[in-house]
């Protein structure tokens, strides 16, 4: 008992050394660079980009362009069962004035007759929506998401491509806020925001909530607006149709999303003027792992795809001539460095504290680090909050969680490198769930 | 040669059969003497009609090679004297033919033996006297035909949507609809099976109603429906067109944006407008427009009206063999009769009267003749009418010149006992139960109706002449 106590009068008393010359001081001082060097200026680009937005946006004079074209809603079914309803009642709901094409696509259609029944249920209902469609194609063999959406864009007569999740609905201004981009002709795809639509669920969906909104959201709306969106969604992705039918659909393999952001990226060095726009007003609400075992499982295969699009598969797109410049640079630095690089950092920094600190030491040095993200964690959300957010009221709710948030944020960096390692050693990427084998087989390694 | 057919003819069975198709009498295979025409009025033309009246006739038509078979067929049942007679067909009868004739001539197996019952059981129809009224035409009709009934016709011209062919071409007075209510009314026919249920328009009964939705609150008839939106922060509900703000969804009400469904709002089930008062509503309210008065009602004012197919009932079939026994009673009322309003008013006045002097007393006795119409029909019509003078004769015989005595329904007979006490009323209904059954005796009947009586110690204050007769009345029931 006293011994427990009289560690945390030493962890105190160092604290407190602070402000002293001290070796906790020092290796804070170590720990420092990276959030110098690599987090603290990604950081003020993304405020930097967030302020820009802000004040275009409250400056902007609100029209109404008469550009009405017509929109096509891929939507890739699997075994959501009635929850496709909603989805398919959240597009027809919407106020864009065109017509919205909706073609569902169910993959393994023997293997979910509850999904086909549900959509087919629906026709009644989408007949008193005027220019409303919507077209359920039952694709009996499994082929994976790749091949629905590729099953869509063959069928899809929109000048605009939204490739939507089932378990994904979304505000009833999405498509207007989304196609308004595609008057500029330089724009080839919009990238839509999401948030979490049963963040009331447990503490773990709010951890989530609150890093859609902080991690995602946020870094979002800053690169986008430096023209640095890093990556399109598979929930929810728009894009100019023909561009899509241009480079070839998707390609087979998990990531798939990823896959298309960066092979679309590889015309920006030909044109430098093609642009994929980030919409934060554009929202679409999903459904994240409610549990933690179903959590790490996704972030395993998040991470492990990054590295795999990043080092295997699109390595040589990293170049200023495929790329251009400015997207080479973000995409090193927020994709690798940040992303791959400051999760090994990190936990052999830690490691290496361990090993050589007395454990007081380390305690102490992990509150100053703990302290420091809180404090940015909680400008990002106050930023985000002001600035972004369109529910406010919503939002506001997950304030408590910020002081706790970093823990979460540690052990999701930690989940990435053994996420980096698994692709590395095992190639997990061929493991994936969403596909049958025989179809990842095919994809390039 | 028309002397001797004269003479063949009257009394005996003879087919008569109506058809263009020359040899069509023989074809039938009938054993009876048979005469063919293709029309009546050829029957008419050749001046045998008079002759075959006096003959046990059926008819038989052809419907195939007839064009006007159901005029033909209306025809003879309006013929003064072949009207009762059995009218089979051949061919495809329609439903209204159906509806007035006795099936189809193949399915007889024994025409003679048919026509001969039916011709028996008419010779005894309404105790033997001749029809006078189309009731009795009816009833004897139905009585003698069993495979008869009276049959609805489904007819988008008729008032009721419903019509029974047979009672248009027996009507002589009044109109079928009153017709078949009265009908109705004096029990003397009963519903087979319900064929259909109707509804009439309370004002005129007529059943060509046209149904409009308006709006609940200000009954117009301009009532559209507009896709509705449900606010969830404040509950309004109102047509998305005012909810519509520059491409996003805002309540009017609230002015909360609404972003979602299922979330921020829903489609309420009101989605109809009121074009006149803009009211929203679920379902407008139904009335039902009578095209023949215009009246507008709610449906469920509307009179119901089961359509049945109608078959005689046991009083029918009784008053169809003994005739009509009304006007038997008709002897009661030569004794001290005064009218069912002056009987009720003297009543009352004597119930005035012992309130304020108590040594008034009275009694009110009820004889219910309800075992006459058995009587007649065990009897015969004139034994019966005999029996029933001799009653009415000793009935005279007890009553004093004082009582008063009337007649309610057609059974029953009241007597009013002025200044009697409680033991003589006992004494008087016990001597008229006793005549009951003696003017029966003989016969295997036990008695030709019932007594109850009353006197006036058994009248409360509170009651009036009208309470305590209807309390006896429903003794008797």
């Amino acid at each position: 008992m006293t011994a427990i106590l009289e560690f945390f009068a030493e962890v105190a008393t160092i604290l407190g050394g602070l402000f002293y010359e001290t070796d906790a001081l020092a290796l804070a001082y170590m720990f420092i660079p990276f959030v110098l060097f690599l987090e603290l200026p990604l950081n003020l680009m993304i405020w930097l980009g967030v302020l820009r937005y802000y004040t275009r946006r409250i400056y902007a004079v609100p029209t109404q362009y008469p550009f009405t074209p017509r929109v096509t809603c891929v939507v890739t079914c699997y075994s959501e069962g009635d929850a496709v309803k909603g989805t398919v009642r959240s597009l027809m709901e919407q106020m864009y004035p065109g017509q919205i094409e909706i073609i569902a696509v169910v993959d393994g259609a023997d293997q979910n007759p509850s999904t086909l029944r549900a959509l087919r249920e629906m026709m009644p209902e989408v007949e008193q929506y005027a220019s409303r469609r919507l077209v359920v194609v039952p694709k009996t063999p499994r082929g994976g998401r790749v091949s629905s959406l590729n099953a869509g864009l063959a069928m899809a007569r929109g000048e605009i491509l939204l490739a939507l999740d089932a378990d994904t609905s979304f505000d009833n201004t999405m498509v207007t806020e989304v196609a308004g981009h595609f008057r500029d002709p330089n724009v080839i795809a919009v990238a839509g925001s999401l948030r979490v639509r049963n963040w009331r669920r447990n503490l773990l969906t709010r951890f989530q909530s609150l890093e859609y909104m902080i991690t995602i959201h946020l870094a979002k709306v800053g690169l986008g607006e430096l023209h640095g969106v890093n990556n399109i969604s598979g929930a929810f992705g728009v894009f100019r149709t023909e561009m899509v039918r241009k480079i070839g659909g998707w390609t087979t393999g998990s990531a798939e999303d990823l896959d298309l952001t960066l092979r679309l990226k590889q015309y920006f060095g030909r044109y430098p003027g093609f642009r994929i726009v980030f919409e934060p007003r554009a929202i679409g609400h999903t459904d994240c792992p409610e549990t933690w075992k179903g959590f790490l499982m996704q972030r395993l295969r998040w991470d492990g795809d990054l590295f795999y699009m990043y080092m295997r598969k699109h390595r040589s797109a990293f170049s200023v001539r495929q790329m251009g410049f400015w997207n080479v640079l973000l995409g090193v630095w927020y994709g690798m460095l940040f992303q791959m690089v400051m999760p090994v950092l990190i936990v052999m920094y830690t490691l290496w504290l361990v090993i050589a600190v007395a454990p007081a030491v380390v305690v102490a040095t992990f509150t100053i680090i703990m302290g420091l993200y809180a404090v940015l964690t909680f400008l990002m959300y106050i930023t985000a909050l002001v600035f972004i957010s369109e529910r406010r009221s919503r939002d506001a709710r997950l304030a408590w969680l910020i002081p706790i948030f970093p823990f979460f944020a540690m052990i999701m960096r930690i989940w990435s490198l053994v996420a980096i390692i698994n692709e590395w050693w095992r190639h997990s990427n061929q493991e994936s769930s969403m596909a049958p084998w025989w179809v990842l087989r095919k994809g390039k390694r | 040669m028309a002397k001797q057919q004269e003479r063949d003819i009257e009394g005996a069975s003879r087919v008569v059969t109506f058809s263009r198709r020359p040899g069509f009498s023989d074809a039938l295979g009938a054993t009876l003497p048979t005469d063919q025409f293709a029309s009546l009025e050829e029957l008419h033309s050749e001046g045998l009609e008079e002759v075959l009246e006096q003959a046990t006739l059926a008819f038989v038509v052809d419907l195939d090679s007839l064009s006007g078979a159901l005029e033909l067929v209306r025809a003879l049942r309006r013929h003064p004297v072949w009207q009762l007679r059995l009218i089979w067909t051949e061919g495809d009868a329609g439903p209204e033919i159906k509806a007035l004739t006795d099936g189809e001539f193949r399915t007889v197996d024994n025409p003679r033996e048919r026509i001969e019952s039916c011709a028996a059981r008419l010779a005894t129809a309404n105790g033997g006297q001749p029809m006078r009224s189309q009731d009795q035409v009816l009833l004897s009709l139905l009585w003698s035909h069993p495979s008869l009934s009276l049959q609805p016709l489904r007819d988008w011209s008729a008032p009721e949507l419903y019509r029974y062919p047979l009672l248009d071409a027996l009507l002589e007075e009044d109109t079928t609809e009153f017709w078949l209510r009265g009908l109705k009314h004096r029990r003397l026919i009963e519903g087979q099976d319900l064929v259909d249920r109707v509804r009439l328009c309370p004002g005129c009964r007529h059943g060509h109603l046209s149904f409009v939705d308006v709006c609940p609150e200000c009954d117009s008839l301009d009532i559209r429906t507009e896709p509705g939106l449900h606010c969830f922060s404040c509950g309004h509900v109102g047509p998305q067109r005012l909810f519509q703000d520059n491409g996003m969804l805002s309540c009017p009400n609230c002015s909360a944006v609404l972003r979602h469904i299922g979330e921020d709002y829903d489609r309420p089930l009101e989605n109809h407008v009121c074009g006149s008062c803009q009211h929203m509503f679920m379902d407008g309210r139904v009335l039902a427009r009578c095209m023949a008065c215009g009246q507008a009602h709610d449906p469920n004012e509307l009179e119901a009206f089961g359509i049945y197919r109608y078959r005689l009932s046991e009083a029918g079939r009784l008053l169809a063999r003994t005739g009509d026994i009304g006007d038997l009673y008709g002897v009661f009322d030569e004794i001290n009769y005064v009218t069912p309003e002056h009987f009720e008013f003297s009543c009352d006045w004597l119930l005035k009267l012992r309130q304020r002097h108590d040594e008034m007393r009275f009694g009110l006795i009820l004889l219910h003749l309800n075992g006459l119409a058995r009587v007649i029909d065990t009897l015969g019509h004139s034994r019966g009418a005999a029996l029933v003078d001799a009653f009415a004769e000793r009935v005279k015989a007890l009553v004093r010149t004082t009582d008063l005595v009337t007649r309610t329904a057609d059974d029953r007979i009241w007597l009013l006992l002025p200044q009697t006490s409680a033991d003589g009323v006992d004494v008087l209904a016990g001597r008229l139960a006793q005549l009951m059954e003696d003017s029966v005796e003989g016969t295997e009947l036990d008695r030709l109706g019932r007594v109850y009586h009353e006197s006036s110690f058994g009248m409360s204050e509170a009651e009036n002449a009208a309470a305590v007769m209807a309390r006896m009345v429903s003794l008797s029931q």
